[in-house]
């Protein structure tokens, strides 16, 4: 898999932005991406060296529009943590995406 | 966020640089450039007032960080706002970095917005400087001043003054004269109608006060108490109350009461009462006083003519734009100093009853005068090089010392640090400069103006 496909975007949020402070930067990832395969995308695109990856399954909410039942698609999520000292400037990627 | 620190670099560290350019007629154009530290963090501080009021998803209200809120909001409108908020502070920054002295409103031009970061923000600022004086003779000048004359008639007024304030209401049985106070209670009617407001008891009324219609007054002169008078009058055809505007009136008045106001003899007992032990000995006070106020106002009036002659010897071109300049500050302070009455522009323009640029135009000579002054001023410091000493300065921040508690040396250290001491520097220097001219002044008594 290619490091893009593995990566698929920046989260944007309060909490992903606090933790980008201590360096670690938080991503969507492709479902079937595991820990390795992450580490080396992120050092791929971003040039920097991975120290720790944490990942997470999240699930799809249910979500019911009148009689239609359905869920939101579930994604992966990984906390990268990078070296010290490290920065990944998340946000000129967010303006790729 | 280290907002902190954020603040305490900014006073730290240069903000701007700037070139300047003379123009003709005493003005200059500065070329100003915002350095790109200072730059980005007024940026920052925009995007982050931007963010308050920003909803973006994934963060709460008001929590958004700047970087998120310049690529939402756009570079452009975030350094539109940086420009905003912290033009006034730049532009103070160049005229002090360009040691000129402003006058008059300054043309800002903003020119092309950065679009990359670290990149610099130049602007533009066209600006009135005070005109520079050529200084002529400026020592040994034949000055007026006025003599010092506080003579025996000034201080028995002042004594008359006292003497009628602690005047006492004596109850009389003679008939009330002019100056007489006299309490009534009357009633009043037009065509033997009683009208509204024209009743009232226990009125109190000094006669010859002119509170009263013209003629009430009068007519009660005479009057003992407990006796009926009947008054007519004729109410003014420019009074308040339009319905009673230029009617005849009847009064019907009963003096209830007449006092006469008794005046305290001139003598050692008075003396006591305002808290003397003689008559001599409250003169002689109100003597001490008036000198001393009178030498004051004297002397400050002779320093301002000093510096009046001094510019007048100098040769100091005040273009007129400067004067424009220069008389609607005046203006603007003057409407600063009415709105803390609480008087704002419009009711002031309905009191006086003309408009701004006639106010701003009767302003044009007092305006002239203070830029020759300033202009003169300022060359006498530079040519004689006056630089005022710390002993100075110390003596100078003495009385606002006080006020805080702390030694005038403290209190420089203070200002020094927080680089408000120039200004005290600028204020002292000139001070030194008008002792200058002053002390080598010759006086010319002149007998005072009677008023």
């Amino acid at each position: 898999m290619d490091a893009t496909q593995v990566i698929i975007r920046p989260i944007v949020s309060e909490k992903s932005f606090v933790l980008a402070e201590a360096g670690r930067y938080t991503f969507r990832v492709h479902p079937d991406a595991h820990k390795t395969q992450i580490r080396q995308a992120v050092e791929e695109l971003f040039d920097v060296g991975v120290v720790k990856v944490h990942t997470a399954n999240v699930r799809g909410k249910p979500k019911r529009r009148g009689f239609s039942v359905g869920t939101r698609r579930s994604w992966k999520k990984a906390i990268v943590t990078v070296r010290e000292g490290e920065r990944i400037p998340i946000f000129q990627s967010l303006e790729l995406t | 966020m280290g907002t902190a620190s954020r603040y305490r670099a900014a006073t730290v560290r240069q903000i701007v640089s700037v070139t300047s350019v003379d123009l003709p007629e005493s003005r200059v154009t500065l070329n100003v450039e915002v350095l790109a530290p200072a730059l980005e963090r007024s940026i920052n501080r925009a995007a982050d007032s931007i963010g308050q009021t920003l909803r973006i998803p994934g963060f709460r209200k008001g929590k958004v960080p700047a970087a998120v809120v310049i690529s939402r909001v756009g570079r452009e409108a975030v350094i539109d706002e940086a420009i905003r908020a912290d033009l006034p502070v730049w532009y103070a920054e160049a005229v002090a970095e360009a040691g000129i002295e402003p006058v008059g409103d300054p043309r800002i031009d903003i020119g092309e917005l950065p679009q990359e970061e670290g990149k610099p923000l130049g602007f533009t600022v066209e600006i009135g400087v005070r005109p520079e004086a050529k200084l002529g003779n400026y020592t040994g000048l034949k000055v007026d001043r006025e003599e010092l004359d506080v003579g025996d008639e000034r201080i028995n007024e002042e004594v008359e003054r006292l003497r009628e304030q602690a005047g006492r209401l004596e109850p009389s049985e003679a008939p009330a004269a002019d100056g007489d106070t006299i309490v009534m209670n009357y009633r009043g009617s037009i065509d033997g109608v009683d009208f509204d407001g024209g009743t009232g008891t226990d009125q109190v009324i000094e006669l010859g006060s002119g509170q009263f219609i013209p003629g009430f007054e009068e007519q009660l002169v005479g009057a003992g108490k407990g006796e009926d008078r009947t008054i007519e009058v004729t109410f003014p055809e420019d009074y308040q109350a339009e319905q009673l505007a230029g009617k005849d009136a009847v009064f019907a008045v009963e003096v209830t009461d007449v006092r006469t106001s008794k005046l305290p003899d001139l003598d050692d007992s008075f003396a006591e009462e305002m808290g003397y032990e003689t008559l001599t000995a409250l003169r002689d006070d109100i003597r001490e006083r008036m000198t001393e106020s009178e030498d004051r106002r004297i002397r400050a009036t002779f320093r301002e003519a000093c510096i009046d002659a001094a510019s007048e010897k100098a040769k100091i071109e005040v273009p007129d734009s400067l004067i424009q300049g220069r008389a609607s500050e005046i203006w603007e302070q003057t409407v600063r100093s009415l709105a803390a009455q609480g008087i704002n522009r419009e009711i002031y323009m309905q009191i006086t009853g003309k408009t701004e640029e006639e106010v701003i135009a009767e302003a044009a000579p007092d305006a002239e005068r203070s830029l020759r002054r300033e202009a003169t001023i300022a060359a006498i410091v530079e040519k004689e090089g006056i630089v005022p000493t710390d002993l100075q300065l110390e003596d100078a921040l003495e009385h606002s010392a006080g006020h805080e508690g702390v030694t005038p040396r403290e209190l420089l250290v203070t200002l020094r640090e927080d680089g408000r001491a120039d200004q005290l520097e600028k204020e002292l220097a000139a001070r030194l400069a008008v002792d200058l001219v002053e002390e080598s002044a010759k006086p010319n008594l002149v007998k005072p103006k009677k008023d």
